[in-house]
C-alpha cells in the first residue's frame, strides 16, 4: 500500500514487471484465490515468488491466503521473508495487530516508518498499537500524525487510530488526553464548508465535549449574590466605567471575599486588572468567571479577546545574541501575542457556546490568520531574521510568542466527577432532550432520590407536553426536599388554569419560601383579575428579591401595563361608551385611511433600508424576469402561439410565482409600518408603489385567461407590461435612490465637533477638516452623527489624556477596481499613543471599545479600522458606501 | 451568433430558447469559474453575464471572502452577501484577467450609477450593459450590437 502512495505514478503497475509465464501464474492463483481455492492458490503465489523476488506482493497475497486457511505462523513466515519491503511490513504489522500481537505489532510499524519515512501511515498504526498496551505512548505519537502537516483522508485508519486511542484513555480515565487527541483531529479535520465529517467522528467529539461540560457543571457550583451583593457590582461596575478604577478594585475585591464563587464578581475584576496593566490577573480571573459558569458564552470570549489584544506595558528583555553578548531592553509587547494558540481555543469555546457573535467571529479570523506556533517560529527563525530587520527583531519576536502564563489558581475546583445526572444535564444544556432523558433515567435507577435528577427529569417531561409526567416528578422531588419553593410554583403553573385554586395555592406557599417565579405567577393572576394594586405590590417584591429569573422580561413589561392600567383606569369606562358611537364611523374610515411610505419613512428614518431592501428585491427579483416578457408573450398569442403564454403563467402564478412573491414584499412593508403604528395603505395612498400594486391586481383577475392563452388578452398583457416594468421600475428606482441621501461636507463635520467637544471643556484640541469634495452617503442624518460623535469622542479622550492638542478629519474617497463601488473613508487622526487597534475598537469591553457604533457602521454597510497615518500616532478609519444617486435632481429637491 | 450566458438560474436561457431562438446559440455557466472554463474551450461572440448569484455555493463565488469582509467589520454573512450580489463585475473582471477580449452584456441598470460605469467601461471593455427590466428583443438587438 505504501509504495503504491509513493510510486504509483511512476509505476502504473507491479505486474508489469512480471515475465509472461509468472503473469500468467499470478492471474491464476487470483483466479483459484476467488474461487476458493486456497490450496492451490498459495502453491501458485509461493512459485511466483520463487520466480520473481521482485514482486513482494505474491508473499503478500500469499500470507493472505495462508491466514484463511488458518496457518497464522505460516503467513507471518511468509511476510518475514521481504524485511525491506514497506508493504510487506506492513501486511505484517496488521497482521499481528489482528492476531493480538500489539506490541510485535509495534515493532513492525516501526520499521514502516524507516522504510517509508514521508509516509504518515506507519506512525498513524504505531499509535494504534501502542493503544492495546501504553496510552501514553499512543497518545504522543497519535498527536505527531495530527498535528502533521501531511493531507490524511478521514478513512478506516485515521477512525481506528482515533477511536483506540480515545478508548484507551477514557479506559484509564485520563479525560484531559481524550480532549487533547479530540481536540487536534477536530483541527486535522475540522468540520468545515464543504468538508462532511463522518458521523462516527462527530459523535465520539460530541461524547468528549458533553462529558467535559458534565464534569464543569459537577464542580462550577456558582456563589449567587443577594440583591444587596448585586447593587455593589452594579456600583463597582459603574465606578469602573467612570475610571475609577481603585474602587471599582476594592468594591470587587470585598465581594469576592463574600462570595468567592460568583462569576460575574470575576469577569467584573478581569476588567478592572487588564485597565490597570496587569492582564496576567485579569487572565487568572476570567479563569476563575469561567470555572463558575461554563455555560457563560462571555468568559471564554473575554479570555480570548485578552489574549489576542491585551497589551503589556514595558516587559524587560535580556536578549542572548548568536555572538554570545547578552543586550537588555524594555519594550511594550502584546499580552498572549496575537499568535496565541489559546486565545484561539478560547474564541472558539465562546463562539460553539453562542454561535451569535460576529466580532467574535472576525477575531477569530484575525488570531488564526496571523497566529504562528512557537515551533514552527523557531523553525522560521533563520527566514525570519533576513526578512524582519535583524536578529534582535526576530529575538523580540520570538519572546513575544513566550508568554509567561500565569499559574492557574490553586483553589480553581477541579474537574467533577463524571455521574449521569451532570451528564443529563449536559445534553440538556446542549438542547438534546432525548439523550437528557436517557442519562436522566440511568441516574434515578442509580439513585432514585436523587431531587436535581427528578427536576431534570420533570422539566424534560413538560418540554415534550407530559404534564402527568412532569408532575408526578415534581411531586416525588418535593416529598423529599419540601423546601423548593420554584418546584412548587412549578406545580402550579402546571395546575393553571385547570384547577386554579391549586395553582394560588401553591403559589403562595412557594411565594411565602421565596420565590420569584411564584410572586410574578401571583401578579400575573391579580392583574388579570383587576387587583391592579395587588399586582403592583406583588411585582415590587419581585424585583426587591430577584435580578433575573425565568420571568423577568416577562414582569418587566406587567409591571408597565400595570401602571399604565393604573393611570387610566377611570378614563376606560368613558371610554367604552364612547367607543360604541363611533364603531361605525371607525371602520368607513379605516377604509380610506392610512399613510403613504414617505410618512413610514418620515415616521422612522431608520427604517430606509428595509423599504430600500424591499423596493429593490421587488424591482430585481419580481418584475425581471417575470414581467418583463409580457410584450412578447403578447406577440405570440397574436401570432396564434399559446405556449408562451402558459410558461409566463407558471413564472406569474406558479408555485413562489411573481405574484405570490410580490404581495409577500407589499405585506411586508405593511408589517413594517405597522411595527411604527402606522397603517400603509399602498393602494389609495402610495404615488410610487399604489400604480405598481394596482398593475400586479390586474395581472392577477387575467390568470385563467393567460393559462388558457387567450389571444384578446394580448393589448391588456401589453399595457400591463408598460404599468409595470417602465413605469413601475422606473418608479421604484427613483424611490430607492432618493432614500436617506446625505451630503458629508464641512459644516456637518463642525457642527459634530462642536457638540462632541463640549462634553470635554478647557480640551484645547484643534480639529482640522479637510474634504476634497462633498460626497454623498446613504445613511440617516442620525446615524451619521452618532457614528461620527462616537469616533470624535473617542479621539479626544485619548487626546485629553495623553495632553495632545491637534486632531483632523480627512475625507477621500477610494474605489473598489472590480465592483468600481466607492467608499468614503472619513479618517478620525490622532496623536495620542497608539494603544487601540481593529479589533479593540470593534470591541464590546472598556471604554474604548465602539460596540453600538461599529453595529450602526455594520448596518450602513460600512467598517472601521485603526490604521497608521503619516504625520500621526494613528487615524480611525470610518468608511461608508458612496452613494451615486442621481445628484444632480436630489439637490435640486427642497 | 454564438453567446456564452453566466447566471446562476436558468431564466435567460429559457427566455432565450423561448423567445431568441432564431439566430442565437448559446451555451449556460452558472458561476464565474464555469464561465472561465467555457471560455477556455469554446469560441464566443459575446457573454451575457446576469449581476446577482446568490444560487451558487460559496466556494464557485469569485472573490476574497476574507477580504472582503475585512470591508463589513469582519462579517462573513455580509461579505458574502456582498459578493453574491457583485458577482457579475468579479465574472467581468476574471475574463479580463484571462486575457478573453470577448464583448460583455451585463444585465445590470448601470444608469443609475454612471460615474461607477464610466470607471468599469473604460476598465473592462468592450462592454455594454442593460437594465432588468430590458425585454428579450432588447437584449437580442444589444448582443448583435455589441458582437458587431
Amino acid at each position: 500500500m505504501i509504495l503504491a502512495l509513493l510510486s504509483g505514478l511512476a509505476f502504473a503497475d507491479p505486474e508489469d514487471a512480471l515475465g509472461p509465464v509468472t503473469r500468467q501464474m499470478y492471474a491464476e492463483a487470483r483466479q483459484r484465490e476467488a474461487a476458493g481455492d486456497l490450496a492451490h492458490a498459495s502453491a501458485l503465489y509461493r512459485a511466483v515468488w520463487g520466480n520473481e523476488p521482485n514482486f513482494p506482493q505474491a508473499l503478500i497475497d500469499l500470507a493472505e491466503v495462508l491466514e484463511l486457511q488458518g496457518d497464522v505462523d505460516g503467513a507471518i513466515a511468509a511476510l518475514e521473508e521481504a524485511p525491506y519491503d514497506a508493504d510487506a511490513v506492513e501486511a505484517l504489522g496488521r497482521l499481528l495487530l489482528r492476531r493480538d500481537r500489539p506490541e510485535d505489532a509495534a515493532l513492525q510499524f516501526r520499521r514502516l516508518q524507516d522504510l517509508a519515512p514521508e509516509s504518515p501511515i506507519g506512525r498513524m498504526l504505531e499509535a494504534t498499537a501502542l493503544a492495546r498496551f501504553d496510552a501514553v505512548g499512543a497518545h504522543d505519537v497519535a498527536l505527531l500524525v495530527l498535528r502533521s502537516g501531511l493531507l490524511l483522508p478521514l478513512d478506516g485508519d485515521a477512525q481506528r487510530l482515533v477511536e483506540e486511542v480515545a478508548a484507551a484513555h477514557r479506559a484509564r480515565k485520563d479525560a484531559a488526553r481524550e480532549q487533547a487527541l479530540l481536540r487536534a483531529a477536530q483541527e486535522k479535520w475540522p468540520d468545515e464548508l464543504g468538508v462532511v465529517q463522518p458521523s462516527w467522528f462527530r459523535d465520539l467529539a460530541l461524547r468528549a465535549e458533553i462529558e467535559d461540560l458534565a464534569r464543569k457543571l459537577a464542580s462550577a457550583r456558582p456563589d449567587p449574590l443577594d440583591p444587596a451583593q448585586d447593587a455593589q457590582l452594579q456600583a463597582a461596575r459603574a465606578a469602573f466605567a467612570k475610571g475609577d478604577w481603585s474602587t471599582a478594585r476594592g468594591q470587587l475585591l470585598a465581594l469576592a471575599k463574600q462570595a468567592p464563587r460568583n462569576p460575574d464578581v470575576w469577569a467584573a475584576l478581569a476588567d478592572v486588572y487588564e485597565e490597570s496593566g496587569d492582564p496576567a490577573a485579569a487572565e487568572q480571573a476570567l479563569q476563575r468567571a469561567k470555572a463558575y459558569d461554563p455555560l457563560d458564552p462571555a468568559h471564554p470570549g473575554r479570555l480570548g479577546q485578552l489574549l489576542a489584544c491585551a497589551y503589556e506595558r514595558d516587559r524587560p528583555f535580556s536578549i542572548q545574541l548568536d555572538s554570545g553578548e547578552t543586550i537588555e531592553v524594555r519594550r511594550p509587547c502584546w499580552y498572549g501575542g496575537r499568535q496565541e494558540a489559546q486565545a484561539a481555543r478560547e474564541i472558539e469555546l465562546s463562539l460553539l457556546l453562542d454561535p451569535n457573535q460576529a466580532e467574535l467571529w472576525a477575531l477569530l479570523a484575525q488570531v488564526e490568520r496571523t497566529r504562528t506556533d512557537e515551533e514552527l517560529a523557531a523553525d522560521m527563525g533563520a527566514w525570519r531574521r533576513s526578512r524582519a530587520g535583524g536578529e534582535v527583531a526576530w529575538r523580540l519576536q520570538m519572546y513575544d510568542l513566550d508568554r509567561e502564563r500565569p499559574p492557574v489558581p490553586g483553589d480553581l475546583p477541579a474537574p467533577g466527577a463524571l455521574e449521569p445526572y451532570w451528564i443529563a444535564e449536559a445534553w440538556y444544556q446542549k438542547h438534546n432532550p432525548a439523550r437528557a432523558a436517557e442519562e436522566v433515567a440511568r441516574a434515578l435507577e442509580a439513585k432514585p432520590d436523587d431531587v436535581r435528577a427528578l427536576n431534570l427529569q420533570a422539566r424534560l417531561a413538560l418540554e415534550a407536553g407530559d404534564e402527568a409526567r412532569a408532575t408526578r416528578a415534581w411531586e416525588k422531588s418535593l416529598a423529599i426536599d419540601p423546601s423548593q419553593a420554584d418546584v412548587r410554583a412549578r406545580l402550579g403553573e402546571i395546575a393553571w388554569p385547570e384547577r386554579p385554586l391549586e395553582a394560588v395555592r401553591l403559589w403562595e406557599e412557594a411565594a411565602a419560601s421565596g420565590s420569584a417565579d411564584a410572586r410574578f405567577l401571583l401578579a400575573r393572576e391579580a392583574a388579570a383579575d383587576g387587583r391592579l394594586y395587588d399586582a403592583r405590590d406583588l411585582l415590587d417584591a419581585y424585583f426587591a428579591g430577584a435580578t433575573s429569573g425565568d420571568h423577568h422580561d416577562e414582569a418587566l413589561s406587567l409591571l408597565r401595563d400595570v401602571e399604565r392600567d393604573l393611570g387610566r383606569r377611570w378614563f376606560l369606562g368613558g371610554l367604552g361608551t364612547l367607543t360604541v358611537a363611533v364603531v361605525p364611523a371607525f371602520l368607513w374610515r379605516r377604509r380610506r385611511a392610512g399613510v403613504d411610505l414617505e410618512a413610514v419613512l418620515l415616521a422612522s428614518p431608520t427604517s430606509w433600508r428595509d423599504v430600500a431592501r424591499t423596493c429593490s428585491v421587488i424591482r430585481h427579483e419580481v418584475l425581471k424576469h417575470n414581467t418583463t416578457t409580457l410584450p412578447a408573450v403578447a406577440d405570440a398569442l397574436e401570432r396564434g402561439d399559446a405556449e408562451p403564454a402558459r410558461w409566463a403563467h407558471e413564472r406569474l402564478f406558479g408555485p413562489r410565482g411573481a405574484i405570490e412573491r410580490f404581495r409577500e414584499r407589499t405585506a411586508d412593508l405593511e408589517t413594517l409600518a405597522r411595527l411604527h403604528g402606522l397603517r400603509l395603505n399602498l393602494v389609495h395612498r402610495d404615488r410610487t408603489l399604489g400604480p405598481v400594486v394596482r398593475a400586479m391586481d390586474d395581472l392577477a383577475r387575467l390568470e385563467r385567461d393567460l393559462r388558457k392563452g387567450n389571444r384578446r388578452i394580448a393589448g391588456e398583457l401589453r399595457a400591463l407590461g408598460k404599468a409595470l416594468n417602465e413605469d413601475g421600475y422606473r418608479a421604484l428606482g427613483v424611490l430607492v435612490r432618493r432614500l436617506c441621501l446625505l451630503p458629508l461636507d464641512e459644516g456637518l463635520i463642525d457642527g459634530i465637533w462642536a457638540r462632541t467637544a463640549a462634553e470635554f471643556p478647557g480640551h484645547g484640541v484643534a480639529l482640522d477638516v479637510s474634504l476634497d469634495e462633498r460626497p454623498w452617503l446613504r445613511i440617516s442624518r442620525g446615524d451619521l452623527e452618532d457614528i461620527l460623535a462616537n469616533v470624535l469622542r473617542n479621539g479626544l479622550q485619548a487626546a485629553v489624556e495623553a495632553g495632545t492638542k491637534r486632531m483632523a478629519v480627512v475625507v477621500a474617497s477610494e474605489e473598489d477596481e472590480i465592483t468600481g463601488l466607492e467608499r468614503v473613508a472619513i479618517r478620525v487622526c490622532d496623536d495620542a499613543p497608539k494603544r487601540i487597534s481593529t479589533a479593540i475598537v470593534r470591541g464590546r469591553y472598556i471604554e474604548r471599545g465602539l460596540g453600538l457604533t461599529v453595529d450602526l457602521i455594520s448596518r450602513n454597510g460600512g467598517s472601521i479600522h485603526v490604521e497608521d497615518e503619516p504625520g500621526w500616532s494613528k487615524a480611525v478609519v470610518v468608511r461608508l458606501p458612496r452613494a451615486e444617486a442621481l445628484v444632480a435632481m436630489v439637490e435640486e429637491e427642497p | 451568433m454564438r453567446i456564452l450566458i453566466v447566471e446562476d438560474g436558468l431564466e435567460y436561457s429559457e427566455t432565450f430558447g423561448r423567445f431568441l431562438a432564431d439566430g442565437f446559440a448559446w451555451d449556460r455557466a452558472g458561476s464565474g469559474p464555469e464561465a472561465l472554463e467555457k471560455l477556455g474551450s469554446e469560441r464566443y461572440d459575446a457573454v451575457f453575464c446576469d449581476m446577482r448569484f446568490d444560487r451558487v455555493p460559496l466556494e464557485r463565488l469569485l472573490g476574497d471572502l476574507a477580504a472582503t469582509a475585512d470591508q463589513f467589520n469582519g462579517d462573513p454573512a455580509a461579505a458574502r452577501r456582498h459578493l453574491e450580489d457583485h458577482q457579475g463585475n468579479y465574472v467581468l473582471a476574471a475574463i479580463r484577467d484571462a486575457g478573453h477580449a470577448v464583448p460583455v452584456l451585463m444585465s445590470y441598470d448601470f444608469g443609475e450609477e454612471p460615474r461607477r460605469w464610466q470607471r468599469l467601461a473604460q476598465r473592462y471593455g468592450p462592454v455594454d450593459y442593460l437594465p432588468d427590466n430590458a425585454s428579450p428583443q432588447d437584449v437580442a438587438d444589444r448582443l448583435r450590437g455589441l458582437a458587431r
